[in-house]
């Protein structure tokens, strides 16, 4: 158990350096230059002013601040011969190695304007100014709080379903509720919460519910006590609550059903029918156990699902969360922010995918015992 | 080929109808919706103005003479052509009818501009069936070029992931671990043919603003990947050299899972946008981001299956029987990998086309102008009141979907009762 767990760590190692090359990577590939929309975006009125001398020592300054006049990585190639010449010798490598580069810089920081990656500074936003990874934080709890919700409310609907569906297959509920599962995994997401708010929370049409925002505008009266907002809030969330939960409940519905149709084959079935008991105990005892197994795996099929399938959804009924900032930083070009939601998420996606590996070697005894392979 | 008819002719027609009426949608788009009329006789001579490029079209007059006016300007009903057809849709998605734009309801009154310039009501035939948009333009129209757009994003990503993944898949399942001897020498030679790759396609500002300027996009990806391939290629040479040319074994199975886990824990749907965020917005780049970012499910599916199949009694005796290694892949085991491989592409498909129409929606990915499912709906969130930019585009995503993850099911279903 142990060894595995440590190796089952360790692998978490190379992924995360994955994700922080890729978004080095993407931040690097994004098109402008980041000095010029630092310069012209929070400060507009120092851009005209000044001599062009002025301006240019302005950006030069910048630029070194940033670190963008540092190689890009650790190594480094050059052609043997400067390019002006051309020839075979510019084609010949010359390794190169840097100590102090952009990509250092960029997970450790450089001493006093950046704390770097590890730290969890991501940069500066263009649009604002303001540390990327701030402005994130603040609003990460949102985003968390509707994928948790999400996800704990289709697991309880899906389990019952997905059980009673998969142990008898071929009868009247199973396939009421194929259709019915399949039916919601189809439809699309964001085209069902745009069609909920046109109806209910259209002052034209039914107006039941408030269409966007997670509080009221205004914000909370003054000495409101805690209870009583939240039954402020509760109407906010109602849609967005909705639209989350029904595509995840039918993902692990179908999956369940399917995994525990499969179950319903196996020999150790057959024995405890063989040996005479009723069917009831058969399913109860030994198919839901087993089955409840893979749901855990599942989790971390739906839980990266649920997070980033949030951008959509958050862009529409306007809560605060990551998939909102991206979705305003895509509309700002604000790269630092975009990639910094990207480096967010991805982590989050990952401690999801050891934390569920972790449980289900807990609750599996096989699968500690034996070395840990893709499952086909 | 004849393989591929009979895996098809399994599944039940009820499975194939829709989809293929939506291919059917998607290829006679031009015939289905136009502004230009189809068919045109005058004076014994046939011509076919909606597949012309030309931006006038001619007119013949009584008196033996012909005109040209321009296609956009021109009022068909003033004219008196022996045969005129038009399209059923009157109407391409793009050039808007300003006199009915604002959002035009499908139910209300609509409205054309007589010849005198008085506003008359809108004749039947050249009604907005599906209402129109802020801009005028007819969303019927919009749907049926927008499943063209879709499908072509759905296909064409699903071909990208599969060619990526079954490649992937196929290596590490049929090489695994401990089959693959390289000579050292080749590992060796490709590390070190990368950097020059790289300068030769890329890297070097000489080559590239000199006489290698005009080389294109594609042929430098190509020179950057074929180089480093050449120590493989060249491999049995290399292999008689004594020492670094020693052969070991490559675990090319470790590497390419480990690839795909890694894949599989990047946020997919995120990764997505901020690719497309970075890199330009068009058609071409949604398919190559979608394609290149769904591979991985495709790659473990194709592992496992050749795994279990180069167990297979078939495969043993294809090779007791003396047939080349190449033969008995392409042959016995890829075709039967295939099989399982193909329910994951027809639910891809479904997927691409949901991510492509959720960018869309938020406004991403596409370039400005392009008429898409998504689009459209961006269209309606704006103004909650048309609801008609809502719920026709969304049929039309539900619609494929649906019958998408239907077939799906359906082909899985068939191959699990009798696996091949």
């Amino acid at each position: 158990m142990t060894s595995y767990l440590f190796r089952r760590i360790l692998s978490f190692i190379p992924t995360l350096l994955a994700v922080i090359l890729a978004s080095f990577l993407l931040l690097k590939l994004s098109p402008g230059d980041p000095v010029e929309r630092i310069i012209g975006s929070a400060m507009p009125d120092e851009k005209g002013a000044g001599s062009a001398a002025m301006q240019e020592q302005t950006r030069s300054d910048w630029r070194h601040r940033l670190g963008l006049d540092l190689p890009v990585f650790y190594i480094s190639i050059k052609p043997w011969s400067p390019a002006s010449e051309g020839g075979v010798k510019s084609l010949i490598p010359v390794l190169k190695i840097n100590p102090d580069n952009q990509f250092h810089r960029y997970l450790f920081g450089n001493g006093n304007f950046s704390a770097g990656l590890l730290h969890g500074d991501f940069g500066m936003s263009y649009a604002t100014r303001q540390p990327a990874g701030e402005l994130i934080y603040d609003r990460i709890g949102w985003s968390l709080f509707f994928t948790l919700l999400s996800v704990v409310l289709a697991y309880l609907i899906a389990i019952p379903i997905g059980l009673k569906a998969g142990s008898n297959p071929g009868s009247p509920f199973a396939r009421r509720s194929d259709l019915v599962l399949t039916f919601l995994f189809s439809l699309p997401a964001f085209w069902v919460a745009t069609l909920l708010l046109m109806t209910f929370c259209n002052p034209d049409v039914i107006h039941l519910l408030p269409a966007s925002g997670v509080k009221p505008v205004g914000g909370y009266p003054e000495g409101m006590p805690f209870l009583q907002r939240i039954l402020k809030t509760i109407p906010y969330l109602i849609v967005p609550t909705i639209c989350y939960t029904y595509s995840s409940l039918a993902f692990v519905s179908r999956t369940l059903q399917v995994t525990i149709t499969d179950l319903m084959k196996e020999d150790y079935i057959r024995t405890a029918r063989a040996k005479g008991l009723p069917e009831k105990l058969v399913v109860k005892k030994h198919a839901y156990r087993n089955a409840l197994l893979p749901v855990i795996t599942l989790f971390t099929g739906v839980f990266p699902f649920a997070l980033s399938g949030s951008v959509i959804l958050e862009t529409i009924f306007s809560i605060p969360g990551m998939g909102y900032t991206i979705y305003q930083s895509v509309a700002d070009q604000d790269y630092p922010v975009i990639i910094a939601v990207f480096t967010i998420t991805g982590v989050i996606t990952m401690a999801g995918f050891l934390i569920s590996d972790i449980l289900y070697a807990l609750a599996d005894p096989r699968i500690s015992l034996y070395r840990k392979k893709i499952p086909a | 080929m004849r393989g591929l008819l009979k895996h098809i002719q399994v599944i039940k027609k009820q499975f194939l109808i829709i989809p293929a009426a939506y291919l059917l949608v998607a290829l006679l788009a031009p015939v289905l919706a136009n502004r230009d009329p189809l068919i045109l006789v005058q004076a014994g001579q046939w011509s076919f103005p909606s597949f012309s490029n030309s931006p006038y079209v001619e007119i013949f007059r009584p008196e033996g003479e012909f005109e040209q006016i321009r296609k956009d300007v021109i009022n068909w009903s003033e004219q008196e052509p022996d045969f005129i057809l038009f399209a059923p849709v009157r109407y391409d998605p793009e050039p808007s009818d300003l006199q009915n734009s604002n959002y035009v309801s499908p139910f209300e009154k609509q409205y054309a501009q007589s010849s005198r310039g008085h506003q008359v009501s809108l004749p039947w035939s050249k009604r907005h069936w599906l209402g129109t948009t802020k801009t005028g333009s007819d969303v019927l129209s919009g749907i049926i070029y927008g499943t063209r757009y879709d499908l072509m994003i759905g296909l064409g990503a699903v071909l990208i992931a599969a060619v990526i993944g079954i490649a992937a898949g196929v290596i590490s399942g049929y090489f695994g671990d401990r089959s693959l001897r390289m000579p050292l020498l080749s590992l060796l030679l490709c590390l070190l043919l990368i950097p020059v790759s790289w300068l030769a396609s890329f890297g070097n500002v000489s080559v590239v603003h000199g006489e290698i300027a005009s080389l294109s996009f594609l042929i430098r990806l190509l020179i950057l990947f074929l180089i480093p391939l050449l120590p493989f290629i060249f491999y049995k040479f290399l292999g008689n050299i004594p020492f670094p040319g020693r052969k070991m074994y490559f675990p090319v199975d470790s590497i390419i899972s480990r690839g795909i886990e890694i894949f599989l824990s990047l946020p997919r749907l995120v990764l997505i946008i901020t690719l497309a965020a970075v890199m330009k917005p068009s058609a071409w780049n949604i398919i190559i981001i979608i394609g290149c970012t769904s591979w991985t499910e495709i790659a473990r599916l194709i592992r496992a299956e050749v795994l279990k199949l180069r167990t297979q009694s078939f495969v043993d005796s294809a090779r007791v029987a003396g047939f080349p290694a190449l033969r008995i892949f392409f042959r016995h085991i890829l075709p039967n990998a295939l099989i399982p491989a193909s329910v994951v592409m027809v639910f891809a498909i479904a997927v691409a086309i949901l991510t492509e129409a959720g960018l869309s929606f938020l406004g991403i990915g596409v370039p400005y102008g392009t008429v898409t499912w998504g689009t459209l709906l961006f269209d309606g969130k704006e103004n909650f009141s048309a609801w008609w930019l809502v719920l026709f585009p969304g049929i039309a995503i539900f619609g494929l979907v649906w019958s998408l993850n239907n077939m799906g099911d359906h082909i899985r279903s068939i191959y699990s009762r009798n696996p091949a």
